[in-house]
């Protein structure tokens, strides 16, 4: 595998200015995927985000992923899920059901730029952090929620999870094999596009602040983002020519599909799929499990990439065919020539595959699986793994941001442990003394282990 | 009173594909004035359908009316001196440039970061490329399969015992949408403090594996996959699938805190006490659930979820999504006008909010804005616009006509 230099923003830079979002706080009240993936985007760019559980009120991420064959300290600070998502962030554990743990909350708000939750609709408002309340507080606070679907009922009541609000937005009914039935995402798809869009909505208000100088409310649906994904098989739909499901063949280009490819071998000697090189994921004993065949995705856009797809394959016959010349024949036939590929991807591993089809022009790619993605030759190259400090692992793995600003190396800090910055964000936000804080904790306010843990 | 968030912003598009795209509808229909440069052969969603039955045309197609509504149309040849010193001129009228054009092409159109910097220090710029501006992959062709592959979503999604599968159209390029609208805005932010145009740069594979839910941080940490969370087609457990209903599929997934609200809303709150058993949960308790959804509607279902609280859901059709009073009462449609279909709803503002404006008008004819700008923005004379219009080739020519930025993706 070629190693080159990582490439990455301009380091020399890093410290001078300061980051994109430097000095913008967000208290962060949201849990799970959706709220924590957005917010993650504005403390990668710097942001000020102050992420808030509560002793009786862990993130439940928390508890998954954890390694089940190893002895943890503090196992709710081990999740990797929640590492993930939560890294470059602060950590707070206070008890909304106590009074003086929903005025720290109100006094967080009335010194930040936005409060951002996912609770079922109408919760915040039951716990005194409705937009009205907090506005009369800090008439510029944004506050944003992010509902599965809205606030109005009856569809306020129902709880909603990804692969729910997926079927309810349409998505659902769109993806699928050709010939079968309607077919749900590998991730609660949603979860990420409302993270996404509470983090647009909190940068777009801001944007709107400069100029009004106030705040403002606002509502974002996983339901209705999903809608905005796929819009144009809405309109296809109303102009009398009704989207098909289409699998992994495209409407437009053939022949497009998902090939067999042959397994491939790791340094260690033992197989992984799709054949990524380098050493990433998880290596098992040499040979002792089954080989995991690898997957190539191709599609021949145009006619000369076919034209190169068959000289590539040595297929001159498959070339030499007028019936095959022209996209219409080439659909036509498209069961006979997705049996020709597989042929030949069959024999070969997905990223020998894939290099011999872009060498030729023709767009190819590696089913990556999850574990491949560390080992693959751009993300390395990019450095889009990052190694951190861990109290739990010694070391761990997380993203790098995705949003490369030039002039910025942007860092990624371990996320925090369950409540690991109370007496921090107390005493240098709100300015309580020692004594206050010591209080608080004494009286379970604040907590930096989950109760009953 | 609402307001238009982007009023005052201009934003020069210059791509083609849905990424770049839906964002830029976005924007304009928050206000911001969207200018899509397109090749003299028109932008390749023209020639993407659907289109009507009976009505294939560059102005008619699902695609481009959707992905491109908002927004003006500016034809200029970007191969040609003219046209990139014109797109240069645009550059130091407007705050924010978008582009997916392959690294290895910037400087040939005029869209390198030296050129694009001289040409206005207050732009920001957004890049997304499928593999990112530098790296080994850079220059790989690529498409939406390919996109939806690499990333790692893919190899989670379809059945176990067959190929994986790609979802709907382009989804890796509409996730990625929202990262560009996202970025955007946060370098519009930050140029505002900094005093100078941002540049941001966004790998379409990264999007992809920045979300991977809990298989990629425990994959990236060789932390071996239950097989709950590999690729498991639409679910077999009778508390989280898929089921088949009268009039087509309904959903259940049931996490640890509606089990019971689940149990009562399906008649049977005594099997709550028994979902610690495996075999039961696999084999007599998904008949159970299997045969209660193929006995009703998915109105039906609905309308018990609602009773209930409990978390079951139906596949939507386009046209129950249309007709949809719930969603209708959101405010998330807007209505366009279609060349051949009339007035269609559209999905439109993302977001919620009483002091967000939010309007769109239909996507432009090809060129329809090309003098417009040109005068308005650039001061122009109509006589050097007809002279331009020979040099560029700004005829509308056969939308076959191939066009190098024009990479289907």
């Amino acid at each position: 595998m070629s190693t080159t230099t990582p490439v990455s923003e301009d380091a020399a830079a890093a410290d001078a200015a300061p980051l994109p979002l430097a000095g913008i706080r967000v208290v962060d009240l949201t849990m799970v995927w959706a709220g924590p993936y957005g917010t993650k985007l504005l403390a990668d760019l710097g942001a000020e985000v102050i992420k808030i559980e509560g002793p009786a009120r862990t993130d439940l991420t928390r508890i998954l992923t954890i390694p089940a064959n190893r002895d943890f300290d503090r196992p709710f600070d081990a999740s990797r899920y929640f590492n993930e998502y939560n890294r470059n962030k602060l950590g707070m554990a206070v008890d909304v059901q106590q009074p003086a743990g929903r005025a720290i909350i109100r006094e967080l708000a009335a010194v930040s730029d936005v409060l951002i939750e996912n609770f079922r609709p109408g919760v915040i408002k039951r716990l005194g952090f409705g937009y009205d309340e907090l506005k009369a507080l800090n008439p510029r606070i944004i506050v944003v929620s992010l509902p599965g679907f809205s606030s109005y009922p009856p569809e306020a009541s129902i709880p909603a999870y990804g692969p729910n609000i997926e079927q309810m937005g349409g998505l659902a009914y769109l993806n699928g094999y050709q010939g079968g039935p309607p077919h749900k995402s590998g991730i609660s798809y949603g979860d990420p596009l409302a993270g996404l869009g509470g983090a647009a909505a909190v940068l777009l208000a801001l944007l709107q602040r400069e100029r009004t100088g106030v705040g403002q409310y606002v509502e974002v649906s996983q339901r209705n983002l999903l809608l905005g994904m796929i819009g144009d098989a809405l309109v296809a739909h109303q102009i009398g020519s009704p989207p098909a499901r289409n699998g992994n063949r495209s409407p437009a280009y053939a022949p497009q599909g998902v090939y067999p490819a042959a397994p491939a071998r790791n340094a260690t000697g033992s197989a992984s799929a799709s054949g990524s090189t380098g050493t990433g994921g998880s290596p098992g004993p040499g040979g002792s499990e089954p080989p995991v065949p690898g997957w190539l995705a191709v599609s021949v856009v145009t006619d000369d990439q076919w034209r190169a797809l068959c000289q590539t394959m040595a297929r001159d016959d498959l070339a030499a065919d007028e019936q095959l010349a022209t996209v219409v024949g080439r659909m036509r036939e498209h069961d006979r020539l997705d049996a020709a590929i597989a042929g030949w991807t069959s024999g070969r591993t997905a990223d020998d595959a894939a290099r011999q089809l872009q060498a030729a022009g023709v767009p190819a790619a590696p089913v990556r699986a999850p574990a491949d993605l560390p080992g693959d030759a751009n993300l390395v190259a990019r450095d889009f793994f990052r190694t951190l400090p861990h109290p739990e692992y010694g070391e761990i793995r997380i993203t790098a941001p995705v949003w490369r600003f030039d002039g910025h190396r942007l860092g990624v800090r371990t996320a925090p442990k369950f409540g690991e910055h109370n007496r921090e964000v107390l005493a240098q936000v709100l300015g309580y003394s020692a004594d206050t804080i010591d209080a608080l904790e004494r009286d379970g306010v604040l907590a930096d282990r989950p109760r009953q843990s | 009173m609402p307001d238009y968030p982007l009023r005052g912003f201009r934003v020069i598009e210059v791509a083609s594909g849905e990424a770049v795209a839906l964002a830029a509808r976005v924007m304009a229909g928050y206000g911001a004035d969207v200018i899509k440069v397109e090749p003299p052969g028109g932008d390749p969603s023209r020639g993407v359908g659907p289109f009507p039955p009976a009505a294939v045309g560059p102005e008619a197609g699902a695609a481009w009316h959707y992905f491109h509504g908002g927004k003006r149309s500016v034809v200029l040849d970007l191969t040609q001196a003219a046209g990139r010193q014109v797109v240069h001129a645009l550059a130091g009228r407007s705050q924010l440039l978008l582009t997916d054009i392959p690294a290895a092409d910037r400087d040939a159109y005029g869209l390198d970061r030296a050129g694009l910097r001289a040409a206005g220090p207050d732009l920001s710029v957004v890049s997304v490329t499928p593999y990112g501006e530098r790296g080994p992959y850079a220059e790989w062709s690529a498409s939406e399969i390919t996109e939806f592959a690499v990333g790692g979503q893919m190899s989670l999604m379809g059945d176990p015992d067959r190929e994986p599968l790609k979802a709907f159209h382009n989804q890796a390029e509409c996730q990625a949408s929202l990262h560009v609208l996202g970025a955007a805005l946060a370098a519009l932010l930050a140029a505002a403090r900094a005093g100078e145009g941002q540049y941001v740069e966004i790998s379409v594979q990264e999007v992809q594996a920045s979300a991977l839910e809990a298989q990629g941080p425990m994959a990236f940490n060789g932390d071996e996959l239950p097989a709950g969370l590999l690729r498991m087609g639409n679910g077999s457990w009778a508390t989280w699938g898929q089921f088949q209903c009268r009039d087509g599929y309904v959903g259940c997934f049931v996490n640890v805190m509606n089990l019971p609200s689940f149990f009562r809303a399906i008649g049977h709150p005594e099997l709550l006490e028994r979902v610690g058993d495996d075999e039961f949960m696999r084999g007599e308790c998904y008949k159970i659930v299997t045969e209660w959804c193929a006995a009703r509607t998915k109105q039906e279902v609905y309308d018990t979820a609602v009773e209930f609280g409990a978390p079951m859901s139906y596949v939507a059709e386009p046209a129950d999504i249309i007709a949809n009073p719930d969603i209708a009462r959101t405010g998330v449609w807007r209505t366009v006008p279609h060349p051949v279909a009339g007035w269609i709803r559209v999905p439109g503002p993302p977001f919620r909010s009483d002091e967000m404006a939010f309007d769109l008008t239909a996507a432009p004819s090809l060129g329809a804005d090309t003098a417009a700008v040109l005068h308005d923005l650039l001061g122009v004379a109509a006589e050097e616009i007809q002279l331009l219009a020979g040099q560029a080739g700004w005829a509308a020519r056969n939308a076959a006509t191939a066009s190098p930025a024009a990479g289907p993706r």
